[in-house]
């Protein structure tokens, strides 16, 4: 009986004033999707494949983001183009077994898979969650500034500049 | 156990005399790293990654290069040595390009592996990167240097192991290192490519990915694929392969060394072979023909159409009007299960496998009453043969690894080789050996005449090999015209050639006789084994070894594939234990063989047949005669993987898995049985031979309950346990050769009878048929890389013959004879003797059983230009 009674008399009064000191403070919601929240700087999104400088793709199809995919989320299959370049004839991931581990960007040798900022790509059917190569590439030409800032020249670029006498690792 | 003990890394390790610290720790399981070293080649010491600290020695020295002796202290893995081999790595890294994610090789990479495990992970090179360029547009500076071979020199890191498996285990010139010091380029001589029979094995053994295959170029990473044990099905050599596959597909097959075959290296043809597995003409589902139409179907109607065909066949007629041919590339299951179903379920014994033979092939009466067979001739034998002869065979394209093994006797063991046929062939070019060139038809004369140089010299120790001096003078009777000077003649070979080789045939303490697939074709077999076994008896010791033609020939004659064999090589004495094993009544003892049903087929005898992979109608040495033939039955059942020429007259086609779809066993030429693993799944609607046998079976009503290999390899070794003592088990490490029975040649010379071939005005020219380059048989052309080899199928003919009669190469020709023609481009090969046509047997375009007369002897044509 006491108890219910120090319920009643305590406990909601108690409640209620939480529930009008919050009516004067800012709401931490946004007003989604008319107002987007900001992103942590190391926030993990959507993959985009991203290119070099000439526009030609980065990846090489070398297999290495599908070997460390905790999920197996990455397909794959390599072709040659003329210039005798490895490069990705098919390139699939299934957003939906993805876990966005960054598994992928830590293990490509070539900086070409990153993962952005994106996170709105919901769709009322599994098969649009497997994105090929079309969806993922970066447009080009570029339509907004890369979001990466790349430590390694192209292979193509590199050779040349080390004909010029610069140093290069 | 070892002559002596070493100790590596304080264990105690057994070693023997002459091995160095490296196969001696290898041996003891501790693993040095290695470059350069292969255990089939002569260490070099180049890549100085096997350096190990010994006791007493001042310096690190290389374990591939420095004999064990007694008491030596090694210590592979301590700071010295850790340090040491981190400083040859970063040398080797100094000018080795980083681009592993784009490199064939990643994944399986020995220099992966070792900078992995000793590497540091920076570089102190402040120097670009040496760059060989081949062309200023390319990224990669990758180059060509072979039709199936790119080389790419920024990677590679001098350990020259291409250029020595090239030369000391191919024993080929077609790679070699040129200039010096970092600038050294691997590449074949100027103006040449790298196309020799066992290029491949180059890329197997690059340590990096300096030289990739354009076969599994940039097609999977090899992580991700599955690997099958395989045995190569395209020579009766056996070689072990392993099958890389891939979401049900095969990308690639590499050796997997049997220190008692192939030791590690293959040929093209077996190592580009796996991809007719995924050929365009491939089988996909059953057939029918309907309105003279074949039509896809399902196997229900299929076996429902065979069961209804058959059994109103068999309501009228006995079940001598049916027959069945079976490929000899089948597996022992198979080849069982197939004559187990003709025998029991259908009730006759016309089988043969024997479908390429213009000549009756059991051999004659008097062959058989001396009881002169094959001896039980082994790759172990070709080790310890200090004389080889190779009689009427080019075993360079038909058994490689054989010819590869008498090579590399003839090169470490100074053995020497004589080769008696009617045509140049690359294995008498290679080794300096000694070549009898004879005209067609007259090896009988090459061989006697070798005999009577050999009985007739003053220095013949006749007592040394058990002959008397009235088996000589009888022999010298019986042969008065193949004696010296006349044989000669004949022949066209010197006779001072005959002497010498008979002299050292003499003095040889060790011949291994080999007679190939010319043999086999040829009309005086019965002969020239008669013959043969003659020249056996002059040596001290010799053995002969009769090579089958194909992967599982030996296996076809042990499983009873032969129209008057139960399996085990049993007589008709055995039919009741068969009636057992069977549960049923089985037919007469004795069939007809091949040429036997195709007689009676024309005399409307039989009526209905069952082929199982195989192509008569592209094999049998009268491809027209087959053709007609085989038209008139009234049931054809053909079962097979591709859709042949056979299978275009059959009246139901059901497709059958390829040897990489099926698992079972095989018999190589030693008589080897050996476990092939099945790599995929069967592909498309087809399914393995036992299956369908076993189908066919329940469904006319005899089930055997046996549509595996191993249930069917179990009631095998119930029925044969005498002959296959080993369980199916057993044979999927590295295989068991099974006993063969001995058999007692009488003692004395044989009579060779000889009729001279007559010559032909009106077709003056000789037919031989053989392989073209990396091919071998009727199947290979279905393999793209093989093809890029060869090109496009040709005529061959001799430099006199081509200048007599106008012909340049590439000239467009007929080459007839009196039962057929065909039509072809020219190719002018050197080595041919005159009067000698050559065509390839193994394209569809240009088939020379076209050209062949069943009743003929020898084949006669005549070429024109058109």
């Amino acid at each position: 009986m006491f108890r219910v009674l120090k319920e009643v008399f305590i406990a909601i009064p108690k409640g209620m004033f939480v529930v009008f000191k919050q009516m004067f403070h800012k709401p931490v919601t946004v007003d989604y999707p008319f107002v987007k929240p900001p992103m942590a700087p190391r926030y993990r999104g959507l993959h985009f494949l991203e290119r070099y400088d000439d526009g030609s793709e980065r990846c090489v199809c070398c297999g290495l983001c599908a070997a460390s995919c905790p999920a197996d989320a990455i397909y794959m299959e390599p072709a040659e183009t003329e210039r005798g370049e490895r490069y990705a004839k098919i390139y699939e991931i299934n957003e939906l077994r993805c876990i966005f581990c960054g598994f992928c960007e830590e293990a490509c040798p070539e900086e070409a898979i990153f993962l952005g900022k994106e996170y709105e790509f919901a769709s009322s059917h599994r098969d649009n969650f497997i994105y090929t190569k079309d969806d993922l590439l970066v447009k080009w030409p570029r339509t907004k500034p890369s979001e990466v800032k790349f430590l390694r020249p192209m292979r193509r670029v590199a050779w040349q500049q080390s004909e010029e006498g610069r140093p290069q690792h | 156990m070892g002559d002596f003990n070493i100790t590596v890394n304080g264990k105690t390790v057994p070693a023997v005399k002459g091995q160095t610290v490296l196969q001696a720790a290898l041996a003891a399981g501790i693993d040095i790293p290695v470059f350069c070293w292969h255990p089939q080649l002569v260490p070099v010491g180049a890549c100085r990654i096997c350096l190990v600290e010994i006791e007493k020695f001042p310096k690190l020295q290389v374990a591939c290069a420095t004999p064990a002796a007694d008491g030596m202290v090694v210590m592979t893995e301590s700071p010295k040595v850790v340090k040491a081999r981190q400083g040859v790595l970063e040398f080797i890294l100094a000018h080795h390009p980083l681009d592993c994610p784009t490199c064939d090789k990643g994944g399986e990479c020995d220099l992966q592996d070792v900078t992995f495990k000793y590497g540091l992970d920076y570089s102190r090179l402040q120097e670009p990167k040496h760059r060989n360029i081949v062309d200023e547009n390319s990224t990669f500076d990758d180059l060509q240097i072979g039709p199936e071979i790119i080389r790419n020199q920024n990677r590679c890191i001098h350990c020259y192991r291409c250029t020595r498996i090239v030369d000391e285990a191919c024993f080929e010139d077609d790679l070699g290192a040129y200039q010096r010091g970092y600038h050294t380029e691997i590449l074949p001589p100027p103006h040449r490519e790298i196309r020799n029979l066992y290029s491949g094995n180059v890329v197997e053994y690059c340590p990096v990915g300096a030289l990739t295959n354009d076969d599994w170029r940039y097609k999977v990473r090899v992580w991700l694929t599955k690997q099958a044990k395989s045995v190569c099905t395209h020579c009766p050599d056996g070689c072990n392969l392993t099958h890389w596959t891939f979401h049900n597909k095969i990308f690639r097959a590499t050796s997997r060394p049997n220190e008692n075959i192939d030791r590690g290296f293959i040929c093209d043809i077996g190592r580009y072979g796996y991809q007719q597995v995924a050929s365009s003409d491939r089988l996909k589902q059953p057939m029918i023909k309907k309105n003279g139409e074949l039509i896809e179907a399902t196997w229900e109607e299929a076996l429902n159409l065979i069961k209804t065909q058959v059994s109103e066949l068999k309501s009228k007629l006995s079940g001598n009007a049916f027959f069945g041919l079976i490929g000899e590339t089948s597996t022992n299951e198979e080849i069982y299960s197939f004559q187990r179903f003709l025998r029991r379920v259908i009730g006759t014994s016309h089988i043969d496998s024997r479908i390429n033979r213009k000549r009756r092939l059991t051999f004659g009466e008097e062959v058989t009453s001396r009881a002169i067979a094959p001896d039980h001739v082994s790759y172990q034998d070709i080790d310890k043969a200090d004389t080889f002869v190779v009689y009427a065979s080019d075993l360079h394209s038909e058994n490689p690894i054989t010819a590869l093994r008498i090579k590399r006797g003839v090169r470490y063991r100074d053995a020497k080789i004589i080769i008696i046929n009617s045509r140049s062939t690359h294995l008498g070019v290679r080794t300096g050996a000694t070549n009898l060139l004879h005209k067609p038809g007259t090896g009988l004369a090459v061989l006697t005449g070798i005999v009577d140089a050999a009985v007739s010299s003053t220095t013949f120790d006749k007592s040394a090999v058990g002959l008397s001096d009235q088996q000589i003078s009888e022999f010298k009777q019986a042969h008065t015209e193949l004696l010296l000077p006349k044989a000669a003649a004949m022949s066209g070979v010197g006779e001072s050639d005959l002497r010498a080789v008979a002299d050292s045939l003499v003095r040889s303490s060790n011949v291994v006789i080999f007679c190939g697939a010319d043999f086999s074709r040829y009309p005086y077999r019965d002969e020239e084994l008669l013959a043969l076994d003659n020249l056996r008896r002059i040596c001290k010791s010799a053995k002969l070894a009769v090579l089958p033609e194909s992967s599982n020939s030996v296996g076809a004659e042990l499983l009873g594939a032969y129209p008057n064999q139960y399996p085990g090589g049993k007589g008709s004495d055995a039919k009741s234990k068969f009636e057992d094993l069977w549960r049923g009544p089985l037919p007469d003892f004795s069939g007809k063989d091949m040429i036997g049903i195709l007689e009676a087929i024309n005399e409307d005898e039989i009526e209905c047949g069952f082929i199982f992979n195989a192509d008569p109608v592209r094999v049998f040495p009268d491809g027209n005669y087959a053709d007609a033939v085989l038209e008139k039955l009234k049931l054809l059942v053909v079962v097979d993987s591709f859709m042949t020429e056979t299978a275009r007259l059959a009246d139901v086609i059901l497709p059958l898995s390829t040897f990489a779809e099926t698992e079972g066993t095989r018999t190589n030429w030693e008589g080897r049985i050996q476990y092939t693993q099945s790599a995929i799944k069967p592909m498309f609607d087809s399914k393995p031979g036992c299956e369908i046998l076993e189908l066919l079976a329940d469904r006319l009503g005899v089930s055997f309950g046996q549509g595996r290999p191993s249930e069917v390899y179990g009631e095998l070794n119930k029925s044969l346990g005498d002959v296959l003592p080993v369980r199916y088990e057993m044979f999927k490490s590295e295989g068991a050769i099974y006993d063969r029975p001995k058999h007692q040649p009488k003692p004395g010379f044989n009579r060779v009878a000889y009729n001279a071939i007559p010559s032909d005005r009106e077709y003056p020219n000789f037919l031989t048929v053989g392989n073209a380059d990396h091919h071998r048989g009727p199947n290979t052309e279905r393999n793209p890389s093989l093809l890029k080899f060869t090109g496009d199928p040709f005529v061959g003919l001799s430099e006199i013959d081509a200048k007599e009669l106008m012909i340049s190469d590439g000239d467009l020709v007929k080459v007839e004879s009196r039962t057929g023609k065909v039509v072809g481009n020219a190719r002018v090969i050197a080595e041919l003797p005159g009067k000698v046509v050559f065509l390839p047997e193994n394209f569809r375009e240009l088939r020379p059983n076209l050209l062949m007369g069943l009743k003929e002897k020898f084949d006669h044509v005549k070429v024109t230009k058109m």
